[in-house]
């Protein structure tokens, strides 16, 4: 009979759909209080959010649909239904929060104070402050270990990294890389953590549990982010004062291209398919969209005022 | 008054200071004036990287003479003072180009928080900027956009280096840069400079 065959095509379609389930990209312009909600499967802006404080840092807490937005003028961070695309509240932490992160289990906020030197922990669920570590000198960008055991925190004035003990919430250990590390982000493995140095141009690659350094990588002028895709194949580092994007093979750890993107490129994050990459141009106020696999920018899209989206800003 | 009330407002005077002051955030300050004359007439004059004689506080201009991705221009400013930069990009078609400063001379130094403190020509850091012509129905838009940090990196700016100093010299150069463009090629109209400073 046709219909049984056709019954099960629609149900394996129906699947199929509610699998591939939209994500979004949400960027902060922080010159103009606002986060643009980008849908990544039409690449359209579906929504811009108010939220006040010159918001700059993201994080997105998947379990429990939440996004995370640092405002440093605002002295805290704000919350946001990342479904309902709604402000849910405000939090209230020091000096100014800057960058934020989220474990892996979407139980626990990590938000870096940039003047006091420490890095606050926060329940996801009940917002009560944990603990407040300190750190080194500005402590800026942050990252989970794929299997939650440490967070990594770049402290740029320091030039230095802090390996925390997720488990205690203490500091493990602190090594140096580069000049003013800022952006950093760890492979999928849980292998490698890679630092993106502002004041020396360029890319420090450690061991993540030894935080031994395996190599040093030149980029552009003034980097400030990385990213990684095509299953950790590919490192793409913002060069801001270049307005490129270099791309590294995480093999040879070389340099295969820099692509022009916009001016001022800041934040970078990939998307769900691990391919795409979106960079946020701040002085160009606008969003470009790179291919990995043929190292091209395939779309332009128009956000807010200073652009900057510095954290992990894509939503699955 | 009371000891303990004299006490709290100072520790209150100081905390409210800490908590203002800030580390360095990146401006951007848009420049714009509208000249009644075709936009190509006004690239004539201001389309050759190393001439920079419209600006009169710009005393000489020292390039390779030429308009090409990394050509370095040295300024000599009325004051006496020198500012190199770099040419970043060049579009003629776009009538615009983009250039950033690598070198600056100091015009002293001052005290500050127990430091010398080398007071650069511009107090900024990090300056970038774009100079482009627009069409805008016949007439020509002349917009002049720099990036620039304050000078001062730590947090507590002395008064010299602080995002004030940074904001209003730069809106000085751009302002007095596009008056004096557009007295040059409309002398009897009335130069109008928009600015506007994000931060």
């Amino acid at each position: 009979m046709p219909i049984q065959p056709l019954l099960a095509a629609i149900t394996l379609l129906l699947i199929a759909n509610t699998a591939c389930a939209e994500s979004r990209a949400f960027i902060t312009n922080q010159l103009d209080n606002s986060v643009s909600v980008i849908n990544t499967k039409t690449q359209q802006v579906i929504d811009t959010i108010k939220v006040e404080g010159k918001p700059a840092g993201v994080a997105v807490n998947k379990k429990l649909k939440q996004v995370y937005i640092s405002t440093p003028e605002a002295g805290g961070f704000a919350v946001l239904d990342s479904d309902k695309l709604k402000n849910l509240r405000k939090v209230k932490v020091g000096g100014a929060s800057l960058g934020i992160t989220v474990d892996q289990t979407g139980q626990l906020i990590f938000v870096a104070d940039w003047y006091e030197n420490s890095v606050t922990v926060f329940d996801a669920r009940s917002f009560e402050q944990l603990k407040v570590i300190t750190v080194g000198k500005s402590p800026s960008g942050m990252t989970v270990s794929p299997d939650n055991r440490w967070l990594y925190v770049a402290n740029r004035v320091d030039d230095s990294i802090s390996q925390i003990d997720l488990k205690k919430l203490t500091i493990r250990t602190t090594t140096k890389v580069g000049a003013h590390p800022f952006g950093i982000a760890i492979d999928n493995q849980g292998k490698r953590l890679y630092t993106a140095n502002v004041e020396s141009n360029d890319v420090t690659v450690l061991d993540s549990q030894t935080l031994k350094r395996l190599a040093t990588i030149k980029v552009g002028a003034r980097p400030y982010a990385v990213a990684l895709a095509l299953n950790d194949s590919r490192l793409l580092v913002t060069n801001q004062d270049d307005g490129t994007v270099s791309v590294i093979d995480t093999a040879s750890l070389k340099e295969l291209e820099a692509i022009t993107v916009g001016d001022k490129p800041e934040g970078i994050s990939t998307d769900s398919d691990d391919n795409q990459v979106y960079v946020a141009n701040w002085f160009d106020n606008n969003v470009s969209v790179i291919d990995t696999k043929n190292l091209k920018v395939v779309n332009t899209i128009k956000t807010g005022e200073g652009s900057r989206a510095f954290g992990g800003f894509i939503a699955e | 008054m009371k000891k303990t009330s004299l006490f709290v407002s100072a520790a209150f005077l100081l905390f409210s200071g800490m908590v203002n002051a800030h580390g360095p955030v990146r401006a951007k300050l848009t420049s714009t004036i509208e000249i009644d004359a075709p936009a190509a007439k006004v690239w004539e004059i201001i389309k050759n990287y190393d001439d920079m004689s419209w600006h009169p506080a710009i005393k000489s201009v020292k390039g390779d003479g030429s308009n090409k991705k990394g050509a370095l221009r040295t300024l000599t400013l009325a004051n006496g003072g020198t500012i190199t930069e770099e040419l970043k990009s060049y579009e003629d078609s776009k009538m615009a180009y983009k250039y950033k400063i690598t070198e600056m001379s100091s015009t002293g130094t001052i005290k500050h928080a127990g430091q010398d403190e080398t007071l650069p020509v511009l107090p900024v850091g990090n300056y970038a900027a774009e100079l482009s012509v627009t069409d805008k129905g016949g007439k020509a838009e002349v917009e002049w956009v720099a990036t620039y940090y304050r000078a001062y990196v730590n947090n507590n700016p002395p008064a010299e280096l602080n995002e004030e100093a940074a904001d209003k010299a730069v809106t000085d150069v751009l302002t007095k840069g596009l008056t004096a463009l557009a007295k040059k090629v409309t002398p009897s109209a009335t130069p109008v400079v928009h600015i506007d400073v994000k931060r």
